[in-house]
């Protein structure tokens, strides 16, 4: 099956602020009709929206749901059912907000998630944040954070027409994958190239195949995301799930 | 240690440009330039304090009295060296902001040019009279970058500024200096540099009313 290893950090802006970490991130790995499934999601809450940690953390949970939903119906690997969990992701948000009496720009969120079928693996992303997939041995970003204009726009799962500027696709099914916020992104990837910086994910995931229990990983992964070397790059929210594919060396 | 050899990608930090447009026409005489001056030393001081403002936001200068001056370029917070401003002449107001919004212009392109991300511009016009000059071009390019978000433009009127011509060329509100505390309102100012330098995914960041119990603007 799958070894998953995944933590969320606040960053230490926020926690001087003693705002909570905006940050969520869910995963699974199950095998319905006989074929092995990872599902993954990660998301982002704004900084300027007062419960966005409410709204990552439904996104992620419900994207999760409905896929393994999905995939319990029917195990197959589609774009289409990757912009179908975003659209419950999204109700889950609404609903929320509802639930919270608040307006739903209030929860506003980035969502990045992934369907990782055993041959064909589906993507979706919307606003800042990186997918990464090992192909054969070069690990590339799936998509490219649509590129507003400024540094501080983006786009998010609460906004009005938020289907238009999701990206989404379908590719091979790979043995490696990352999902991120983007408080790792100037750590992780060049900007101006766009490409991911290979330094980074190499020893990352190395680490990950090398051990036998990935529960082992996690201390030394938060201490790593709280680390003097990460902090003095970002002071955002900071979240990293890696994904291995077991029993490949 | 399992991640000791994670190594990590260089990137240029992002920058967060601001163009200071400064009214110093004559009428600026005495005790406003004094509190001017003292104000602009308080904003570098307190931006250059924050070692992640200090990398990002870059601070160009430009003043109008007489004439239209680029007083400092945009550069790094470490490297603006606040004049000491001198009153003098009239106001032309419309031309040092239709120069401001061109420079801000250049800068962007510089910044694609070279890979380097960016915060929308800010425009921050300060001025104690009215244009004396004419500024229906300047009204019209504040509206028309405000509209595509090319950048942010403020205006603050000092004592007996011309409210009536402000609020024509700014889309924003203009806000009403108290008194003459610049240097609450430069304080102000690097704060919400300081604010925005940081954000990552926020759309708007909020910013404190200056107009507040505690803030620099009368209501």
């Amino acid at each position: 099956m799958w070894k998953l290893l995944r933590a969320s950090v606040p960053g230490s802006s926020h926690v001087k602020a003693g705002t909570l970490c905006q940050d969520a991130h869910a995963g699974t790995s199950m095998r319905p009709h006989g074929e092995s499934f990872l599902v993954v999601a990660c998301a982002d809450g704004a900084g300027s929206a007062l419960r966005s940690d409410e709204g990552a953390g439904a996104a992620v949970a419900e994207f999760v749901k409905a896929a393994c939903e999905l995939l319990e119906a029917e195990a197959v690997v589609t774009p289409e059912i990757v912009v179908a969990c975003f659209r419950s992701a999204r109700k889950a948000v609404d609903d929320r907000a509802a639930q919270l009496e608040v307006p739903k720009r209030e929860l506003a969120c980035t969502l990045l998630g992934a369907i990782v079928g055993e041959k064909q693996a589906c993507f979706g992303q919307i606003g800042d944040g990186l997918i990464v997939v090992r192909e054969n041995d070069e690990y590339l970003p799936v998509f490219w954070p649509r590129a507003g204009d400024y540094l501080n726009d983006s786009d998010f799962l609460t906004d009005e027409k938020y289907e238009e500027t999701v990206q989404s696709m379908q590719r091979a099914a790979p043995a490696e994958l990352a999902l991120t916020t983007d408080g790792l992104q100037m750590l992780m990837a060049n900007l101006n190239a766009r490409t991911v910086h290979q330094g980074f994910f190499g020893p990352m995931f190395s680490s990950l195949r090398q051990t036998p229990d990935p529960e082992t990983l996690l201390a030394p992964l938060r201490d790593f995301l709280e680390s003097p070397a990460i902090n003095e790059r970002t002071d955002d929210d900071k979240t990293l799930l890696l994904a291995v594919r077991d029993g490949l060396r | 240690m399992p991640f000791g050899g994670v190594s990590f990608a260089e990137n240029p930090d992002p920058r967060c440009p601001c163009v200071l447009l400064l009214d110093i026409s004559s009428s600026m005489e005495g005790a406003p330039i004094a509190e001017l001056n003292a104000g602009l030393l308080t904003y570098k001081d307190e931006l250059a304090a924050d070692s992640l403002a200090a990398k990002r936001v870059e601070v160009a200068l430009v003043t109008f009295g007489g004439e239209v001056n680029m007083v400092s370029d945009f550069g790094a917070v470490g490297d603006f060296r606040p004049p000491l401003l001198q009153a003098t002449g009239d106001t032309p107001m419309g031309a040092a902001i239709v120069r401001a919004i061109d420079m801000l212009h250049a800068r962007k392109q510089l910044y694609k040019q070279n890979g380097v991300q960016f915060y929308r511009p800010w425009v921050f016009l300060i001025t104690d009279g009215g244009p004396t000059d004419e500024w229906s071009l300047a009204a019209e390019k504040v509206k028309s970058g405000e509209a595509a978000r090319a950048f942010a433009f403020f205006a603050v009127g000092v004592g007996g500024a011309n409210f009536e011509v402000l609020r024509q060329i700014s889309v924003r509100e203009p806000l009403k200096l108290d008194g003459l505390r610049f240097r609450d309102l430069f304080v102000w100012l690097s704060n919400s540099q300081r604010a925005v330098s940081r954000s990552k995914t926020t759309e708007e960041t909020p910013l404190t009313n200056p107009a507040g119990p505690d803030g620099w603007a009368e209501v």
